[in-house]
């Protein structure tokens, strides 16, 4: 499931794009999500994180707020200009 | 049921069967779509709002006509999907695969087509005809997103309209085509998604398990579908259909095939992706749309929280200054000039049947009268906020607050009004869509002081407390919100406990208003309150007016007052003496009543009540008869409201009880607080 470079939605900046990887937490959970478009394979863009509080992020046309906890549950293949090697980038540990 | 005998009969002709039962519509759609004003387009004034049987959602139908045919429309609740995660989708759902409308209607939004499409994904499954209409092309449009309706309508295999409903247009193209395909002069043969490859083969071995047992008009594909996505309400309803054989079997196959959710949400959106491939142009990549714009003021940190404020500030400006003076006016010339009247009208007749109806039933139905002007240009404001959109995005903001004490972003609004009326703040609890995030801010709401609390406060703390009037009456109020946040973090770990939902919302589109739509549901909402409220305010009213004039001649010799002495002793811990207990018991019809059940008590006016009071009370019992009535007995229209909101006495009773036992408390460690620190003697 965890491919390496799969990062948690919380963790991404605001303006990142990438793909959705997988979404862990029950199936209920990923039931709702499912519905309102976040699937993998899904393309998603990171409209705000600010560190704290809710995520806001863009799938298939739809702005979805995502509390904190459901977000670090969103994992995401970031997708970044090839060439740049974007440094300071956090990834999660391990 | 849905087949039809009567024959094609050309449109536009009056339909001689015109008093024969009309085509049944549930209107169905994801939140956000637009759908109430679709709904209040078709209906008008003749909608009507009831709650489903043994559920708390409301329940909105109306008529419509359209060239001599006639449609009941129901508006079903508006979900993401149709799997029994919530109330919501159970009602959907029930109502198709139960009622059985003529023809589904589900609107769509166009500027996010490819989510919506999911729910369509999921009504093609059940055994009733549907018919799209893609809503806000204009938004959509000025998104640039472009959609063919043609193409669309080709590929899906069922009628396709486009509409901009909130300019009526498309509206009445859609209720012909619904009309068309309950008839039977369209046939739909729509294009269905497919189960993913990965579990064709268990897919088709639950229907086979399935297929004998199921009852009449539960379709075989749709319930192994709902198997695999895990829905709850189905998986028990097979348990209790199939022989255990075949449970066994079925659940063996469930357990084995957890991961079948996602696979069958991928498989519809690769559905929809074929579907709306032809049809749909989106715009270039990096494309600063309008809601972008907004939003980057609307949900940052900094300026969001301010645009919040100023919008909070303006909604309780508008609710209080607007309606307070019409609220003044209707209490003081037409209920007491009906009271007046009916005086005279009834001189000649027994004391006990003018004071029953003037101060008993005239004063309740003046509450429920009073209340009307706040709620109407509240729920006007509401409206306003939530057709707009920026409804979603206060709570956005917010969120990162209130989640702490267990909290929904959307709570805040209920809460921050309380201040001025709980009654609109109990009802504004409604946007909040997760029943244990709404029954918690409705659990809240009511701790909250009101302005009427905060009258009593302002009359009381000058007397006791003429050396710092303004630090008393602050921390009182500080202390009051301290409380509320201690009981929501109480409540959130011990009641709700796990069961709080997550916080996942979808943000949509900035749009310009319906004022169509928010005036009907407005005026909808103020007329539920009156319908459900009134007789329980005026019951209420009534057994109080019975209490206070009963058995004596005054408040002294009163049932009132026998229920005052007998509660003495608990009122000791508080330093409430019986008619303090009065007092605070009476406000219960409303707040405000306090201070003039002590003046009748005390027979005095409101000067000389105060330096009586300064003699008979001593601080510290008005600190705590302070506290005890800013945490106590929510008045009557409030309760009325977290009844008509909860939809249970049960919660209505909790609610109570719970201000009961907080309020006791907390004027109990008060008082005891400020005897010790010599606030016990009279005069201080």
């Amino acid at each position: 499931m965890d491919t390496p470079v799969a990062t948690s939605l919380s963790q991404l900046f605001t303006g990142s794009r990438g793909v959705v990887a997988a979404i862990q937490g029950g199936r209920e959970m990923t039931g709702r999500l499912a519905a309102m478009g976040l699937t993998p394979g899904a393309e998603i863009q990171v409209l705000q994180n600010l560190g704290r509080g809710p995520v806001l992020a863009k799938i298939r046309d739809t702005r979805i707020a995502l509390g904190r906890r459901q977000a670090s549950l969103v994992f995401v293949h970031e997708c970044r200009s090839q060439e740049l090697p974007a440094p300071g980038r956090p990834f999660p540990g391990r | 049921m849905s087949a039809d005998p009567r024959s094609f009969r050309p449109r536009g002709v009056p339909s001689p069967d015109a008093d024969q039962r009309p085509i049944l519509i549930g209107l169905a759609g994801q939140p956000n779509v637009g759908k109430s004003t679709v709904f209040s387009i078709l209906t008008g004034l003749s909608q009507e709002v009831g709650n489903w049987p043994g559920r708390t959602v409301e329940r909105r139908e109306g008529n419509a006509r359209l060239e001599g045919r006639r449609f009941h429309v129901v508006d079903l609740p508006g979900t993401y999907s149709l799997t029994s995660n919530s109330e919501e989708e159970h009602i959907a759902r029930d109502f198709i695969l139960q009622e059985r409308p003529d023809v589904v209607v589900m609107i769509a939004d166009a500027a996010a087509l490819e989510r919506n499409l999911y729910l369509l994904a999921e009504l093609l499954l059940l055994p009733i005809p549907v018919v799209l209409g893609v809503n806000m092309v204009d938004v959509a449009r000025r998104e640039g997103i472009e959609f063919d309706a043609h193409v669309l309508e080709a590929a899906l295999g069922i009628p396709v309209v486009p509409m901009v409903a909130s300019r009526n247009e498309g509206v009445s193209d859609l209720l012909a085509k619904a009309a068309a395909v309950a008839k039977g002069e369209i046939t739909c043969e729509p294009d269905r998604p497919e189960i993913a490859e990965s579990h064709r083969e268990v897919f088709a071995e639950l229907k086979t398990l399935m297929s004998a047992w199921l009852p009449e008009g539960v379709p075989a594909d749709w319930a192994a579908i709902k198997l695999l996505e895990g829905d709850r309400q189905v998986t028990e309803q097979a348990e209790s259909w199939l022989p255990e054989a075949h449970w066994n079997r079925v659940h063996e196959l469930l357990l084995a095939h957890e991961d079948a959710v996602l696979d069958v949400a991928g498989a519809r959106y690769e559905w929809i992706g074929r579907m709306v491939r032809a049809a749909l142009r989106r715009p270039r990549l990096g494309q600063v749309s309008l809601t972008d714009r907004l939003d980057r003021l609307a949900t940052h940190p900094a300026w969001g929280l301010v645009l919040l404020l100023g919008v909070f500030g303006a909604v309780f400006w508008l609710t209080f200054s607007l309606a307070g003076p019409v609220q003044t006016w209707l209490d003081e010339r037409v209920v007491s000039s009906v009271a007046a009247g009916l005086e005279r009208a009834l001189s000649s007749a027994p004391a006990w049947v003018s004071g029953l109806l003037v101060d008993g039933v005239v004063a309740g139905a003046g509450i429920v009268l009073t209340f009307v002007p706040i709620l109407l240009v509240f729920f006007l404001a509401l409206g306003l906020l939530e057709d707009t959109g920026y409804q979603s995005r206060m709570a956005y903001v917010m969120d990162r607050f209130m989640h702490r004490i267990g909290l929904h972003g959307k709570s805040f609004l209920p809460l921050f009004l309380g201040f001025g009326c709980n009654v609109p703040a109990v009802m504004g609890s409604r946007v909040i869509e997760s029943r244990p995030a709404r029954l918690l801010t409705i659990l809240l709401t009511p701790f909250v002081p009101c302005s009427a609390r905060l009258l009593v406060l302002a009359f009381m703390v000058p007397l006791f407390f003429p050396a710092h009037p303004t630090l008393v009456a602050w921390g009182l109020v500080v202390g009051n919100l301290v409380v509320i946040a201690m009981v929501g973090l109480l409540l959130d770990r011990f009641v709700f406990g796990r069961e709080r939902l997550a916080f996942v919302m979808e943000m949509p589109l900035y749009h310009v208003p319906n004022p169509r739509t928010i005036v009907l549901l407005a005026l909808s909402n103020v007329w539920m309150f009156i319908k459900r409220a009134a007789t329980v305010i005026v019951v209420v009213s009534v057994v109080i007016w019975v209490l206070v004039s009963f058995p004596g001649e005054t408040v002294d010799e009163s049932w009132l007052a026998a229920i005052g002495r007998t509660l003495e002793p608990v009122g000791q811990f508080m330093g409430l003496d019986w008619r303090l207990i009065v007092a605070t018991l009476s406000a219960f019809v409303a707040k405000e009543n306090s201070i003039a059940a002590l003046g009748v008590i005390y027979g005095a006016d409101a000067d000389g009540l105060g330096r009586l009071l300064q003699a008979a009370v001593t601080p510290a019992s008005a600190l705590a008869f302070l506290v005890v009535n800013m945490l106590f007995v929510p008045c009557v229209a409030t309760v009325a409201a977290i009844r008509q909101e909860t939809g249970t006495w049960r919660w209505t009773l909790a609610s109570v009880g719970l201000m009961l036992i907080v309020a006791l408390l907390m004027g109990t460690i008060v008082y005891q607080l400020a005897a010790a620190a010599g606030l016990g003697a009279a005069g201080a």
